[in-house]
């Protein structure tokens, strides 16, 4: 039985592989299960505050207290911050990916 | 007990080779005695619904019609039901491509992420997601 699991996103919001991402944390973490988002890539473009179904969910998952992350590196190579991100996001290091990917029954990548 | 597989497949006809691949891997996999779910997310939807073949003459020669009925999957999906899969597609994924309400292939059955997926994964022991 999978009870958890880690969502990677790796593409930007217009994508539609983005929405199906968040979208499945979305409904697995509301529908009770622990999961988690991981935003590498261009997926961390995601995370950003602008207006938009995919930052709806975001944060809402957000308010629910889903945890969402986004890798350092790839915040920094694209210009970015934490202080550019929505509300509670982890900003977390490649050691970190390992540890969440390793504590999930399941890995899915978008 | 065997154990179960989920694939979360999220390409359709033609675009890549991952339904093919799915396909084929869900074969082995029944065949070997575990269990299959798929679920049809993204233009993997397009896989769930029956065809509405042109009437009359095709417009395709034979070589380039042969070339696609490769990529053609739907009848297989049909068959991996008949073996014992179970197979869902998301109806919100249908919807932005127009195609809910269409009629599904045999064995296939309406779903969505926060029911039919979830249901699928806590009734599995791995998931695979194929895509791009």
């Amino acid at each position: 039985m999978i009870t958890s699991l880690c969502v990677i996103v790796r593409r930007p919001k217009g994508e539609e592989l983005s929405t199906l991402g968040i979208r499945t944390v979305y409904a697995t973490f509301m529908g009770g299960m622990d999961a988690k988002l991981l935003c590498i890539e261009d997926g961390v473009f995601n995370l950003l505050d602008n207006p938009g179904y995919n930052t709806e969910m975001l944060n809402e998952l957000s308010k629910e207290g889903a945890p969402i992350y986004a890798l350092t590196g790839h915040l920094q190579a694209r210009g970015l911050s934490e202080s550019n991100l929505i509300a509670g996001v982890q900003v977390i290091d490649p050691a970190e990916v390992a540890e969440i990917i390793e504590a999930s029954a399941s890995v899915a990548a978008f | 007990m065997s154990k179960n597989l989920t694939i979360n497949l999220l390409s359709g006809y033609q675009e890549n080779e991952d339904a093919l691949f799915a396909v084929n891997l869900a074969e082995a996999a029944l065949s070997k005695g575990y269990g299959v779910k798929i679920f049809l997310y993204g233009n993997g939807c397009n896989l769930a619904n029956q065809e509405h073949p042109v009437q009359g003459a095709s417009h395709m020669n034979a070589r380039l019609q042969a070339h696609m009925d490769i990529g053609k999957i739907g009848p297989r999906l049909e068959k991996i039901a008949a073996m014992g899969a179970e197979i869902a597609t998301c109806h919100t994924t249908e919807y932005g491509r127009g195609t809910e309400g269409d009629a599904y292939r045999v064995g296939i059955k309406w779903g969505d992420v926060g029911q039919s997926f979830t249901k699928f994964l806590l009734t599995s022991d791995v998931l695979l997601t194929f895509g791009h």
